[in-house]
């Protein structure tokens, strides 16, 4: 009798378990769409496919796709030209969600009754959300707005933080604190058009541009840096309990032994487990803006100017580009793994 | 007519040579756990990743075998398989199609005394089983997902 009880609590946790990893259901699609997976490789993505965490929808031109939280009935519609990310962050030594928007459009609703919700993201800020409808828009030079349908959302970027209410939007710059709240009732915001004026302003002035993005990488490499200390500090108290473990063991006390594995060395590892999702999470982030906001903005230059490398806009903006990548290079690239290239 | 017999029989052959490889070329639950477990017995971590789920969260960072016995690109597992003892994973039990339950322990019982590894299986779109998640009990908790 125990031992079924026991084999029908393993199955179920099993079962739960292999759920909570899947974190969102394909429910529309339409056009060219794809799917990153954890692996790196790129195929279509079908009604019914569910998505795991570190897993990216690529949309084209014209195509669009609607996700399904399966944790809650919430809905993820994915616009034109996006890239869209399932990402995961440890938040008080809790794992947590984060939905990001690279680039493009794309509007989330969440069913209050979703036990947590997930954090938001773009490449320059993060946001919590308590019961919301919202839309966040992420430009081609790594700006974003967030606007507020309902509920309310707190957002996070540049060291400050803005409260959102309903019907309210704020725009941030990579790098920078929030822009001043604006209200956008009665206006319906065009991604198109704002982005075009990211665009504008790029190419009015790419070196200004392209410095904003090194001050978002420069953040989050510094995010990242914060938590190398920490992780020592783990694995040095690790091995001190290992020691005091491997003691124990050795004067046969069995059930000392027992103990501090259960209450110190098991709770250490995972301690670790949790500061590298976070060192991970700053990485990937980076490699995010790196490969598709200051990929995109690259090109843009380089195609205006074929046949005269010697422009100053694109000379400058190439000494910033080359110091970046020699910064991401040193810095980022040593926290990321094959797939992720 | 005798012609037509050994062509007819040759695919007949045929026909049960390349149903055998077939049914041969999918990875049952069983043998998908062994080689994880051989693996791991022979400290071979760098190739655990081939019996993972590719839709798995950690599924890129498993491909080290840094996943496994600690340092960077660990995310869902910290240090899992540390190089201070070795490994073996025995009373392997097929409990469903879809769960395997196991013993592990390490070589001086230190960190691991015969503590309850569980896999949860799936198969892949080739019918390939793979393994989703592996929980180690005691409070260690998920390791890979």
């Amino acid at each position: 009798m125990r031992a079924k009880l026991f084999c029908l609590a393993v199955l179920l946790g099993v079962a739960a378990l292999a759920a909570a990893q899947q974190k969102a259901e394909t429910v529309f699609t339409d056009g060219d769409v794809n799917r990153k997976d954890t692996a790196g490789k790129i195929r279509s993505l079908e009604i019914g496919d569910k998505l795991a965490t570190g897993e990216s929808v690529i949309t084209k031109a014209g195509a669009s796709a609607e996700l399904k939280l399966l944790a809650g009935s919430s809905s993820i519609k994915i616009r034109q030209n996006s890239v869209f990310t399932l990402g995961e962050m440890s938040v008080g030594g809790t794992k947590q969600t984060v939905l990001q928007t690279v680039v493009g459009s794309v509007a989330m609703k969440f069913d209050k009754m979703a036990s947590a919700e997930p954090l938001l993201a773009t490449t320059s800020c993060v946001a919590g959300v308590r019961g919301t409808e919202v839309e966040l828009y992420a430009g081609m030079d790594g700006s974003s707005i967030v606007a507020v349908v309902s509920g309310a959302v707190q957002l996070q970027s540049g060291g400050q933080s803005v409260d959102l209410a309903a019907d309210e939007a704020v725009q941030v710059k990579p790098g920078m604190a929030p822009g001043p709240k604006f209200s956008w009732i009665g206006k319906q915001l065009d991604f198109s058009k704002w982005d075009q004026g990211n665009l504008d302003d790029y190419l009015a002035d790419p070196v200004a541009a392209a410095l904003k993005i090194e001050e978002q990488l420069a953040a989050y490499r510094a995010s990242m840096n914060e938590l190398f200390p920490q992780l020592d500090e783990q694995k040095e108290a690790y091995n001190t309990a290992f020691a005091q473990l491997k003691a124990l063991v050795e004067a046969k006390e069995d059930a000392k032994a027992q103990e501090l594995r259960e209450s110190t060395v098991f709770p250490l590892m995972q301690a670790q487990a949790l500061l590298i999702l976070n060192i991970r999470y700053y990485a990937l982030s980076s490699l995010s803006l790196r490969r598709f906001v200051l990929g995109g903005m690259y090109m843009q230059l380089k195609t205006r100017h074929p046949l005269d490398p010697s422009n100053s806009a694109l000379t400058g903006f190439l000494d910033v580009y080359a110091r970046i990548l020699k910064d991401f290079e040193d810095g980022i690239v040593p926290q990321l793994v094959d797939a992720d290239i | 007519m005798k012609k037509l017999w050994i062509v007819l029989a040759a695919l007949a052959l045929t026909a049960l040579v390349v149903t055998c490889s077939l049914a041969n070329s999918t990875v049952s639950e069983s043998s998908c756990i062994n080689s994880f477990v051989s693996d791991v017995d022979s400290n071979n971590f760098g190739s655990l990743y081939n019996t993972l789920d590719q839709n798995s969260s950690y599924y890129s960072e498993a491909k080290s075998a840094a996943y496994w016995t600690g340092g960077t690109g660990s995310p869902g597992g910290g240090t899992i398989f540390p190089s201070t003892e070795n490994y073996t994973i025995t009373s392997v039990n097929i409990v469903s199609t879809n769960t395997v339950t196991a013993t592990l322990n390490s070589s001086s019982s230190i960190l691991y005394n015969g503590v309850t590894i569980t896999f949860s299986m799936t198969t892949d779109a080739s019918g390939n089983y793979v393994i989703q998640t592996i929980v180690i009990s005691g409070g260690r908790g998920t390791v890979f997902q």
